[in-house]
């Protein structure tokens, strides 16, 4: 028996090595991902604070999360989020990068340094930085406004109608250079035969970038898209150092009002299922995005 | 090749056993833990170890604190851990509750933090009586002492906080600019107006309003509450009158005037306290803050601003502002206070040291550094070193706590609801009605 046992055992030929070399990302995989992804499912049915104090209340913190205002307001922040940054930082990111790999002869690397800076700064130091700077009183930004003679002091961080916009503008200012490496990448990509072919048909500069370099890059749009919309559900530090989710959740967004329902309020069982309401929206998204529009660069591998 | 071999065995080794090694680690640091403090307890000669969390008081008094109470107990050894109030103290208490971790003592605010970690909390009362007897409650002034239950569930007679500092809130002036413009301390809602409008005309901010911070809010409208009625605010969170009944309605509209008659400055609403404010208060550019005793501890920071050192500071309460006939009545509560978890294996040795906290040693050298008010009666601060206008004024909050007015809201929700409430009325977003109904809807919700 046992022989048997062992001889399909070998027929089966199990790569012990290789589940080896996968062990530790598919335990991290379990414990770090899954288990709380369960977890946090299953406490969403909760009413709780602590562990010890955990009450049974079945659907009843979905149903309020489709009464509250202030969902409503972190999903329609969520889509200016979208709507803005991506397009923005992909946009500048774009000529940015045209313009440095392209037409630069000189100081290529200084400027790709330069413009990715803001990217690997602690997101805290520039929601800090802009705070101060947006501020009415004693603020750079409104100063300046204020010498060209538009109105008084501008109050963009504490008005519930532009506080959102104020965060975006740092968010656009912070990620435009990974949008930018992302095309520098894509660029070195397409081939200097369709480029010198391009000439030789008489393109102009203009043409050649609609033609050429716009088409040629599809997939790092749809990667920068992809990246674009989960950053923008994943937006946390910004918000919370800048405006705290304020004035009265004017600039509150999934992030900021998970953690404030969680360990502000206490009620986790709440800030639970609003996180599960929001993967299973970031889950949609995503594979509306693979199915519709192809997976972006980064997971085409297999196709190739 | 063979070298390859080995070296990729050898690799996918080290890696398993690294994985190995941090998954047992926290069992085996916690067996570790308890092997010490049983140790310790045999031999006498080892120190007995308490570990203790908390974000208050500041580190450099805590060190004082800390020491003080070492000195006295020379026995017991305190393994502190500092961390910032929001959100790194919060995550930090709740993951230790979740794995069971939590240390001997930690820091509490009243109300709801204590509400929230009182499964995990001992009882000391027998502790207290055993100190002090059974009206051992009349040590702290009788809104402080309120405030220890405060959060409790209905029926639940313990005590889990056990009051380390408190504070009264009022407005902050700096008496350079007061002094520059030739200006007095406003008594009544038209000479506050005048004061404020002489600043905003110099480029001065009049009273800097941190509308950002929640906090700022909510204690800029208990004083405003105050004015109106000592007993309103606490009714309406007991739920004895409406968060809409007409002189909430009132205080909110009062508040709205703030802005509106230009006695915060502008865009008040998306400045912060601590980060804007302070520093242009310290540099003659703002001429009041909304703060409160706890102001007193700049001056024994290192290498304060020469505003600082001079102590050029004065307070005064609230004038009435809009409708309120008074000005502001002492506002307070308790700052922070300890308690010992459960998980704490030498309940003796901790009482100990929260003793000397709130009535002892500790706590002493807490108020030689000015760190905010005893909650403790009888306590006044022996260091040569302070200013003595500064000792004046601190005398005399410790005095007002006495009589002062609850500013602690019990639900965090309702806080929450109250601080966004706010921030709505100031940005002109909501009416004062509105704001009330929001708040209203928050206590219903619950």
């Amino acid at each position: 028996m046992s022989n048997k046992a062992a001889k399909t055992k070998v027929k089966k030929k199990y790569n012990i090595p290789g589940y080896l070399f996968i062990l530790p990302s598919v335990l991290f995989f379990l414990f770090y991902i899954l288990y709380p992804i369960g977890f946090v499912g299953w406490s969403s049915l909760f009413s709780w604070s602590t562990l010890k104090n955990m009450t049974f209340v079945g659907t009843e913190n979905y149903i309020r999360i489709f009464q509250d205002k202030v969902f409503l307001t972190t999903m329609r922040n969520s889509l200016f989020w979208i709507i803005t940054t991506v397009p923005i930082q992909a946009g500048i990111g774009f000529f940015l990068a045209y313009i440095i790999e392209e037409q630069l002869r000189k100081g290529r690397g200084i400027f790709r340094t330069v413009f990715f800076l803001p990217v690997v700064t602690s997101v805290v130091v520039v929601a800090i930085v802009w705070g101060k700077m947006l501020q009415p009183y004693q603020g750079i930004i409104t100063h300046y406004l204020s010498v060209l003679g538009i109105g008084g002091q501008v109050n963009i961080l504490g008005m519930p109608g532009t506080a959102i916009f104020g965060c975006i503008i740092a968010n656009i200012w912070e990620w435009t250079g990974w949008s930018m490496i992302m095309y520098v990448a894509g660029m070195s990509q397409i081939s200097e035969d369709m480029k010198e072919a391009a000439k030789i048909d008489g393109a102009t500069r203009w043409k050649e970038i609609i033609y050429i370099y716009f088409p040629s890059l599809a997939s790092t749009h749809k990667s920068l898209l992809m990246l674009g919309i989960i950053g923008s559900l994943q937006t946390f530090g910004l918000i919370y150092t800048m405006t705290g989710g304020g004035p009265n959740h004017a600039s509150e967004m999934p992030g900021t009002y998970i953690f404030q329902s969680g360990f502000t309020n206490q009620q986790m069982g709440y800030a639970s299922a609003l996180s599960v309401v929001i993967l299973l929206f970031a889950l949609v998204l995503t594979v509306f995005q693979v199915k519709g529009l192809g997976a972006g660069e980064f997971m085409r591998k297999e196709a190739d | 090749m063979k070298l390859k071999k080995v070296a990729s065995v050898l690799l996918a080794l080290t890696m398993v056993v690294g994985l190995a090694a941090c998954g047992s680690s926290s069992d085996g640091s916690s067996k570790g833990g308890d092997t010490k403090s049983s140790e310790s307890k045999d031999s006498g000669t080892e120190k007995t170890k308490l570990t203790m969390w908390s974000w208050s008081p500041i580190t450099r008094t805590c060190d004082k604190m800390i020491e003080a109470f070492e000195k006295e107990n020379p026995d017991i050894e305190i393994e502190f851990t500092y961390y910032n109030y929001d959100p790194e103290y919060l995550s930090a208490l709740s993951a230790a509750a979740a794995s069971d971790n939590l240390p001997d003592i930690i820091g509490l605010q009243p109300g709801s933090l204590t509400a929230q970690y009182a499964d995990y909390l001992m009882d000391y009362s027998s502790y207290a009586q055993d100190e002090w007897g059974e009206s051992w409650k009349d040590n702290y002034p009788e809104m402080i002492a309120d405030q220890i239950q405060m959060g409790n569930k209905s029926g639940d007679e313990g005590n889990y906080i056990l009051p380390v500092e408190a504070q009264v809130i009022s407005i902050v002036y700096n008496k350079n600019v007061f002094k520059k413009y030739n200006l007095d301390i406003p008594k009544t809602y038209d000479e506050f107006k005048a004061v404020c409008k002489t600043l905003n005309d110099n480029g001065v901010a009049p009273l800097f309003f941190g509308g950002a911070n929640g906090w700022q809010c909510v204690n800029m409208f208990t004083m405003l509450c105050s004015q109106l009625d000592t007993t309103m605010f606490d009714k309406a969170q007991a739920g004895e009158i409406k968060w809409t009944d007409p002189s909430i309605v009132e205080a909110m509209s009062n508040f709205k005037l703030l802005f509106d008659d230009g006695i915060v400055q502008t865009g008040a609403m998306s400045a912060d306290a601590n980060t804007n404010g302070t520093p242009a208060f310290v540099s003659d550019s703002a001429a009041m803050m909304a703060l409160g005793s706890w102001w007193c501890q700049e001056f024994t920071a290192e290498d304060p601003a020469t505003t600082i050192a001079d102590w050029d500071f004065g307070f005064f309460y609230l004038p009435a502002v809009g409708t309120a006939k008074n000005p502001a009545t002492p506002v307070g509560g308790i700052d922070f206070g300890y308690g010992i978890t459960k998980n704490c294996k030498n309940s003796d040795a901790a009482w100990k040291a929260l003793k000397s906290f709130s009535a002892g040693a500790g706590i002493q050298a807490c108020v030689d550094d000015v760190n905010n008010l005893p909650a403790f009666k009888g306590i006044e601060p022996k260091n040569d070193k302070l200013n003595k206008d500064l000792v004046e004024q601190y005398n005399s909050f410790s005095e007002d706590l006495n009589s002062a007015m609850n500013q602690r809201i019990g639900e965090p929700t309702i806080e929450t609801a109250l601080q966004n409430a706010l921030a709505g009325v100031g940005s002109g977003e909501l009416t004062p009605e509105q704001g009330c109904q929001a708040v209203q809807d928050a206590q219903d919700a619950l």
